[in-house]
C-alpha cells in the first residue's frame, strides 16, 4: 500500500512539473508567438506540433470510429464491452487535438474561419470541416454517458432516436479526414524523402488509422483494467488482435508493393538516416505482426500488450517521418522541437491520461462488473491460461 | 409546366446574348502580370540591394535580425537554391540571384489554403488577405519556392518607416510580394521595377503580345524555377 502511495505521489509530481511547464510554454506561445515557443522556421513550417499531436492525436483516436463500425456497423454485438472506453478516448483525443491546433495556429482566433470562408479545393478545408464534424459526432456519442449518470431519460431516448445516423455519420466523416490527413502531403513531392512520398499516402494513412485504432483499443484495456481493478476482456482483444495482425501484414504488403512499383527499393540500400527511421517502423511492424499470428501470444495479456504498444509506436514513427524527418532532407534545413514545444506535447498527453482516469471514474464507462458465478469460469479459464503460458515458455 | 412559343424565344435570346458577352469579355481580356529577372543585368551592381529596400519600405515589411525569423518579399540567393540544380558551365551558377513569388498560373499556395486567404485575381496576381489568415502555414509547406514567410513574432516595433498607405501586419500571418498592386492601379510599376538602378526587373503584360516583356521573351533565352513541378510561374530568369 505504501509501495502504491509513493508511486501515485511521483505521477504526481511529474504531472504537477508538466503542467506547469506547459503553463509557461503557453505563456511565450502568447506572447512572443510561434517564434518564441517553437523551433520552426520559414523552410520548416510545420514540426512536433503538427506531427505528434495533429496527426498522431487523429490517429490514436481511430479506435473510437473502429470499434463503433465494428459494432454498430458490422453488428459484432460481443465487442460492446470496451465500445465506450473507445468512444471516450476518441472525443477526448479529438478535443486535445484542437487544444493543440490552438497552439499551433497563428492566428488561434481565427479557428473558424474554414467553418465560414470556404475553399473547397484545399484539402485543410476537408480536415477541419471532418474534424470539426466528427469531433461534434463524438460529443453525441458520449453524451449518453453524462446522462445516464445523472438519470435524464427523456434526452437519452432523443439520442437514442439519432444514433444510428449519428454512427455512420462518424464512421464516414473518420474514412474522409483520416485518409485526408495523407492527402495533405500530396502537394509537397519535391520536399518528402522517396521512401514515404507516394500518391498512396491517403490509403496508408487509412489503413495504419485502423491497425493503430485496434492497437490503443488492447493499450487502453489493458491500462484501465489495472487502473480500475478490472478483469480484462481477453478473449475480446485477442480476436481483435487476430484481425489486427491481418491489417498489419496488408499494410506492410501493400507498402514494399508500392516502393517496389515506385522504383524506390534502392533508397533502402543508402546508408542515410531515413533508411533507418524506415527501417524502425517496419521492424514495429513486422514483430508485432509475426508475434499476433501466434495463438498462444494473443492469449497472454503482457505479449498482448506489448505488441499494441509496438504498433502505436510503429504508428507514432510513421507520421513523424511523413512530417518531420522525411522533410528534412527536401527543406535544407535542421529541425529539433524547442523545449517549450516538447513541454506542451507532453502536458497535452498527460492530460488526455488524466481526464480519461476522472471521467471513468466518475461516469458509467465501463460495463457493470460481471456476475460472481461468470468470474471465477474465468479465472478458471485464465488458470488454464498461464499453463498454457508456461508451456510456450518452454518451448 | 409546358414551355409556350414565346418563352422558347426569350429563352434561346438570351443564351444568345449571354454566350456573346461571354466571348467579348474574353475578348478584352486582363492584363496577366509577369516579371523577367535579367540576372547579367543585375549582376553589374553586385552589392545592390535597392530593390529590397524599395520593397520593405513599400509594403512595411520588418528588419528582422534573427535570419530564421525575417520576413522577405523578395531576396537574393544562390542559383542553386533558387533553380535546385547545378550548372557547372554557366557563370550564372555562382552568383546570387533576385528571387521573389513567380506568381504561379497554378499556384499550390492557393490551392491548398483552407480559408481561401490567398487567391489567385484575374490578371495573374497571387494576392493575399492577411484578415482571412489563420495561420496555419500549409501554404508555405506547399509552395517549392520558399516564396512565403511567416510573422513568426510581432512585426510592428521592426518596421523602420512606416508607410501609412500600406497595411501593417500581425504575428501569426503568412505574407509574400503582391507584385504592387496598390501601386499597379496607380498606374506606377511595381516598386522593385522602378528601384532597380540596372532596368534588370522587366514587368508588363504577359498576355499583350506587342509588350516589353513579350519582346523579350521572344528575343532572348528565358528559363522558369522548377518547371517539372507544372506550377507554370510568371517569373522567367534571362540566363
Amino acid at each position: 500500500m505504501n509501495r502504491l502511495l509513493a508511486r501515485f505521489t511521483v505521477w504526481r509530481g511529474i504531472f504537477a512539473v508538466l503542467m506547469l511547464a506547459a503553463a509557461y510554454s503557453t505563456y511565450l506561445r502568447v506572447r512572443y508567438g510561434l517564434g518564441g515557443a517553437t523551433n520552426l522556421n520559414d523552410q520548416f513550417p510545420w514540426g512536433l506540433w503538427i506531427g505528434f499531436d495533429i496527426l498522431c492525436g487523429v490517429g490514436l483516436a481511430a479506435g473510437g470510429f473502429t470499434l463503433v463500425a465494428v459494432v454498430h456497423i458490422f453488428n459484432v454485438e460481443r465487442y460492446r464491452p470496451i465500445l465506450r472506453p473507445a468512444i471516450l478516448t476518441a472525443f477526448l483525443g479529438y478535443l486535445l487535438v484542437v487544444l493543440a491546433l490552438l497552439f499551433d495556429l497563428g492566428r488561434p482566433d481565427r479557428i473558424w474561419h474554414p467553418i465560414v470562408m470556404w475553399n473547397p479545393h484545399s484539402v485543410m478545408f476537408e480536415v477541419a470541416w471532418c474534424v470539426t464534424l466528427y469531433t461534434t459526432v463524438l460529443f453525441l456519442e458520449f453524451l449518453p454517458m453524462v446522462l445516464e449518470r445523472f438519470g435524464l431519460h427523456k434526452p437519452l431516448g432523443w439520442l437514442k432516436l439519432i444514433s444510428v445516423p449519428l454512427m455512420i455519420a462518424g464512421v464516414i466523416l473518420s474514412t474522409l479526414h483520416q485518409s485526408s490527413l495523407g492527402t495533405v502531403y500530396l502537394i509537397v513531392p519535391e520536399k518528402l524523402y522517396g521512401l514515404w512520398y507516394t500518391p498512396l499516402l491517403p490509403v496508408f494513412f487509412y489503413i495504419s488509422a485502423i491497425t493503430v485504432g485496434l492497437a490503443m483499443t488492447i493499450f487502453e484495456s489493458w491500462h484501465s483494467s489495472r487502473a480500475f481493478g478490472r478483469q480484462l476482456e481477453l478473449p475480446l482483444l485477442a480476436g481483435m488482435a487476430r484481425v489486427l495482425a491481418v491489417l498489419l501484414l496488408v499494410s506492410l504488403f501493400v507498402r514494399f508493393l508500392d516502393l517496389l512499383h515506385r522504383g524506390a527499393l534502392p533508397l533502402l540500400l543508402r546508408n542515410r538516416t531515413e533508411t533507418w527511421l524506415f527501417g524502425l517502423e517496419v521492424l514495429l511492424t513486422a514483430v508485432p505482426m509475426a508475434l499476433l499470428f501466434r495463438a498462444g501470444v494473443r492469449r497472454r495479456a503482457a505479449a498482448l500488450y506489448a505488441c499494441a504498444v509496438m504498433v502505436v509506436f510503429s504508428f507514432i514513427t510513421n507520421r513523424l517521418n511523413v512530417s518531420v524527418t522525411g522533410m528534412e532532407a527536401g527543406s535544407g534545413t535542421h529541425y529539433i522541437p524547442k523545449w517549450t514545444e516538447i513541454a506542451v506535447t507532453l502536458a497535452i498527453v498527460a492530460a488526455g491520461f488524466a481526464i480519461f482516469r476522472v471521467l471513468a471514474q466518475h461516469f458509467p464507462v465501463f460495463e457493470a462488473e460481471q456476475p460472481a458465478a461468470e468470474r471465477v469460469e474465468e479465472s478458471v479459464e485464465e488458470f488454464a491460461l498461464v499453463g498454457n503460458r508456461t508451456r510456450t515458455g518452454v518451448d | 409546366m409546358s414551355l409556350t412559343r414565346q418563352s422558347f424565344l426569350r429563352l434561346s435570346g438570351l443564351s444568345f446574348v449571354a454566350a456573346c458577352a461571354r466571348k467579348l469579355r474574353s475578348a478584352v481580356a486582363p492584363a496577366r502580370w509577369g516579371m523577367v529577372v535579367d540576372v547579367a543585368q543585375c549582376l553589374k551592381q553586385p552589392n545592390c540591394t535597392k530593390c529590397i529596400a524599395a520593397c520593405n519600405q513599400a509594403h512595411n515589411i520588418p528588419s528582422i535580425p534573427d535570419p530564421r525569423r525575417e520576413v522577405r518579399w523578395i531576396w537574393k540567393d544562390s542559383f542553386q537554391h533558387g533553380f535546385g540544380i547545378e550548372d557547372d558551365y554557366a557563370q550564372i551558377s555562382a552568383a546570387p540571384l533576385m528571387l521573389l513569388c513567380n506568381h504561379c498560373d497554378n499556384p499550390p499556395c492557393v490551392r491548398v489554403c483552407p480559408t481561401q486567404a490567398t487567391w489567385k485575381r484575374e490578371d495573374g496576381i497571387v494576392a493575399m488577405d492577411w484578415h482571412r489568415c489563420i495561420g496555419c502555414r500549409y501554404c508555405m509547406a506547399a509552395c517549392p519556392y520558399g516564396s512565403r514567410s511567416f510573422n513568426w513574432m510581432d512585426p510592428r516595433p521592426y518596421i523602420r518607416t512606416v508607410n501609412p498607405e500600406f497595411p501593417t501586419r500581425t504575428k501569426g500571418v503568412v505574407e509574400k510580394c503582391n507584385l504592387c498592386s496598390e501601386r499597379l492601379v496607380a498606374g506606377q510599376p511595381p516598386a522593385c521595377v522602378e528601384a532597380c538602378p540596372e532596368k534588370a526587373l522587366v514587368f508588363g503584360n504577359l498576355a499583350d503580345p506587342h509588350s516589353a516583356i513579350r519582346e523579350l521573351l521572344r528575343t532572348r533565352r528565358a528559363v522558369r524555377r522548377k518547371p517539372e513541378l507544372g506550377t507554370r510561374p510568371q517569373v522567367f530568369y534571362i540566363v
